[in-house]
């Protein structure tokens, strides 16, 4: 058996070296000096953890070896740390951290005629700029950038979100946003380009892998440009945007454990425009939508639904929907399966989607998805949703 | 602030949006107090503990951020009260108070405006639900009045305490560069336990900048960042590596299920009270019915608070000053080359720990820390170590293994060792790890209960 550290004399050391100084935290503390315990308290203690370790050590001593796997893995987790710290240094007073993501996309139309021939394999990107600080008051202000790109103007990839051009007025390529916000215990606010702020807060959680539900959003947008607010309280937290055209939407989620199981529930609001592609005038839309999700283990299963009023060029059409998915972890693979269907004006929309997330190594994930969406509704001759998705997704992705 | 993974799931949208009677069983209600204490023993003090606890489920922070988070709010919180009951000793000099104060509304004000600010959360339904259990009277508009400005005075103070989120979640290059076979490399797969939560993969090192923030109740982290680790190649360390790969291995023989379960009791993670949050809830059991009045679970509480945003800063220093690697790089990666002739230093390179690797380096224990100055601290305030309870773990929704499962200690140290020790059991701390984490912890809550809050002759 080997020599254990003697203990209660290193702590009786620590302990005297550092009741020779007033705490220099507070400068203007006033502290009084007091003589070292020694006492049944660290007597029982040192009891305790020489008994605890004498006999985890005594088990392990009668315990033979366990006889290794022969078997090396192909990658393990030692490898590929060129970038295991987090990109950032100092600017002035300021934390400038930089964070991104790059696939090697395959794209498969599943309605082409062969399964190869035409396919395109693609490059998408996105990254991440940010600089921040804490002010006197304790604010914290900060500047973000981020920007995404694709080699392939109509790629259908999840480091998008979905098609990486269909931002209103978007680039075929490239597209970038920025925000500011300003961050305080009364809560963040936010300026820039901040859409999708709501909708993150209170959206059913992506599938894994290269998965896009379609449709599993209002049809009507917020503009590009916009003001934010976001607040926790408690269980809760509450969003709202108000865009550069008076359109807003508001949200809020609420997570706890109810009775045995975790449970989150969202809701939110939001008045919007769909632009239409013929660029004679928009529709205005009055999106209402929930998610309710439950979590047990490493599963999460979750039901959305949402109603949506499309109004203008003569149009008054009732647009429902309801979203449902699980996924689950598996040690290192992620499994999604998820579908939506909902009708507008008596057309029906229907997606599907599933998808894997394969952890390869530090940053570097293997990503499968099959999406399947099918609606076609045209109004007045105005083109409510766009036809068909029938596609397989394959991405290796690193990320930093 | 985003890490990898948060970056993963951003998608199209703008990724730092993102960012940002006592018989109720746990889980059954948001609060954790009213599942260990009875109503009567529910005080201002425990009240605002519980409060804190919350929070930490419901914001999902990490362990250490919310050891830190629990300092302020209860060191703030006694002061104001303490400065006008007077009992006992004034160390930051804010006294006296204005005559005729309400302590315990002055407490909760003081607590209320520091925890605002460090959880980042306004806590309206909180303050507004504290304050109905006091009548409208001229001492209520005193506390209040007063605990605000207890309570500025510490936000002021710690405003640049180096706790900025912009600040510790970077910078690891200010600590010493490791390179030899004993370099932490940050954590690999997660193996899975079903049922059990899930856990990112190939996560970075936590909060390297959380060693550094200024501590509440010692004068420097860096006097109680105390020890060194074993040469590999010495007889100790084989000794480790041997106790680490038959016990703390997924499918180890050698450990009783006994000891497998409390490795899960103690995981306390990835989200829920987390480690100083169910340390937080035993001494809000243990602080009851003991004839504590308010003002005396306020100075424990205090005391408690320090302890605990202390033992955590002293242990991420420790952790990245030394940047030691966790057992389970040793036995799957580093095993030969240790150059220790142990014939029991053998790789396995498909050995899993029982339960998930922690996303910073090993050396010392976070649990271990902790648990040593939650449980020393307790004890200097009740009086003795030797008491007995029985204690139900608080996140039995996360783990669902846990529901209906109960430990009883004879001790409040053996509670502390088995918290530790259930690291070495679980396959994911070196017990040297545990060991000198113990006596960190140990030794800076003595000096906490030694030398703050003493009671006025």
């Amino acid at each position: 058996m080997i020599m254990r550290q003697d203990l209660p004399p290193a702590a009786m050391a620590v302990c005297a070296l550092a009741l020779l100084a007033a705490p220099a935290a507070m400068a203007q503390a006033k502290l009084q000096a007091a003589p070292l315990p020694a006492d049944d308290i660290v007597t029982a203690a040192d009891a305790n953890a020489a008994a605890y370790a004498r006999a985890a050590l005594a088990q392990s001593d009668a315990a033979p070896v366990p006889t290794p796997s022969r078997s090396a893995p192909v990658l393990s987790y030692g490898d590929l740390n060129a970038l295991d710290r987090p990109i950032a240094f100092q600017l002035a007073t300021a934390t400038v951290s930089i964070s991104g993501l790059v696939d090697a996309v395959w794209a498969h139309d599943l309605n082409r005629k062969y399964w190869v021939s035409g396919d395109d394999p693609g490059i998408a990107g996105a990254g991440q700029i940010e600089v921040a600080r804490r002010l006197g008051n304790r604010w914290t202000v900060g500047v973000v950038y981020y920007g995404e790109y694709t080699s392939n103007g109509g790629l259908y990839n999840s480091a998008c979100g979905s098609f990486c051009n269909t931002y209103a007025g978007g680039h075929k390529t490239y597209n970038g946003f920025v925000n500011g916000y300003v961050r305080t215990s009364w809560g963040t606010l936010y300026g820039g380009n901040v859409g999708n702020l709501v909708r993150n807060d209170t959206r059913r959680r992506p599938g894994y892998g290269e998965t896009v539900l379609a449709y599993d959003d209002f049809l009507g947008q917020l503009s590009r440009w916009g003001g934010g607010y976001q607040v926790r309280q408690g269980p809760a937290s509450f969003d709202a945007v108000v865009d550069q055209d008076g359109d807003f939407e508001l949200g809020s989620s609420w997570h706890r454990p109810i009775i045995d199981h975790d449970i989150r529930l969202s809701a939110r609001f939001r008045r919007s425009e769909v632009a239409i592609a013929d660029g004679l005038g928009d529709l205005r839309s009055d999106g209402l939508g929930g998610v309710a999700e439950f979590t047990y283990g490493s599963s999460i299963y979750d039901l959305g639904s949402g109603f949506e009023r499309l109004t203008g060029r003569g149009l008054e059409l009732n647009r429902w929907y309801v979203s449902s998915g699980a996924r689950t972890k598996l040690g290192t693979i992620g499994l999604s399966l998820e579908g939506h269907y909902g009708q507008i004006d008596g057309s029906s929309e229907s997606a599907v989607s599933a998808g894997m997330a394969y952890n390869l190594g530090r940053g570097l994930s293997a990503n499968l998805g099959i999406n399947y969406s099918d609606a076609n509704v045209v109004r007045n001759q105005i083109t409510i949703l766009k036809p068909n998705t029938h596609g397989a997704n394959a991405s290796l992705r690193y990320t930093f | 602030m985003i890490n990898r993974r948060g970056f993963l799931g951003s998608g199209a949208a703008l990724g730092a949006l993102g960012l940002g009677g006592c018989a109720v069983p746990f889980g059954r209600t948001g609060s954790y107090s009213g599942q260990v204490i009875s109503a009567r023993d529910n005080d201002s003090a425990t009240w605002w503990m519980d409060v804190m606890v919350q929070q930490a489920r419901d914001s999902m922070l990490a362990p250490p951020r919310f050891a830190y988070c629990l300092a302020g709010p209860a060191v703030a919180g006694f002061v104001a009260a303490n400065a006008i009951a007077g009992r006992y000793a004034d160390n930051f000099g804010l006294g006296p108070a204005p005559a005729g104060a309400d302590p315990e509304v002055a407490y909760g004000a003081a607590f209320a405006t520091v925890a605002s600010e460090v959880l980042l959360t306004p806590l309206i339904t909180q303050r507004a639900a504290f304050m109905d259990r006091f009548a409208a009277s001229d001492a209520k508009t005193l506390g209040a009045e007063w605990g605000r400005k207890v309570g500025l005075h510490f936000v002021k103070m710690r405003t640049f305490d180096g706790s900025g989120a912009t600040k510790i979640s970077y910078y690891f290059n200010t600590w010493p560069q490791r390179n030899d076979v004993l370099a932490w490399i940050p954590t690999g797969e997660h193996y899975g336990w079903n049922p059990g939560p899930a856990f990112d993969d190939y996560l970075r090192g936590l909060f390297p900048g959380h060693g550094r923030i200024k501590p509440w109740g010692i004068k420097s982290a860096a006097d109680y960042a105390q020890g060194e680790f074993y040469d590999p190649r010495s007889p100790e360390f084989a000794e480790e590596f041997h106790l680490l790969h038959t016990m703390g291995g997924a499918t180890s023989s050698a450990r009783t299920p006994d000891q497998a379960m409390i490795a899960i009791f103690w995981e306390d993670g990835p989200w829920g009270a987390t480690t100083p949050g169910h340390l937080a809830i035993i001494a809000m059991k243990l602080l009851a019915m003991r004839g504590f009045d308010f003002l005396d679970k306020a100075r424990a509480y205090a005391l408690f608070g320090m302890g605990q945003c202390d033992a955590s800063i002293v242990c991420w220093r420790t952790k990245y000053q030394n940047a030691i690697l966790r057992p389970e790089t040793a036995i799957r990666l580093r095993a030969a080359q240790f150059g220790n002739r142990d014939p029991r230093v053998v790789r396995d390179p498909h050995w899993r720990t029982l339960i998930p690797t922690p996303n910073f380096p090993s050396f010392t224990a976070g649990h271990s820390t902790m648990g040593a100055a939650a449980a020393r601290i307790l004890a200097r305030v009740i009086g003795t170590d030797a008491i007995t309870f029985t204690h139900a773990a608080p996140d039995q929704v996360i783990w669902p293994v846990l529901k209906g499962v109960s430990r009883t200690y004879t001790s409040l140290s053996a509670m502390a060792e088995e918290n530790g020790m259930s690291r070495i059991y679980g396959g994911v701390h070196w017990l040297r790890d545990h060991q000198q984490a113990t006596v960190n912890g140990y030794a800076l809550a003595d000096h906490i209960a030694a030398t703050w809050f003493g009671r006025v002759a």
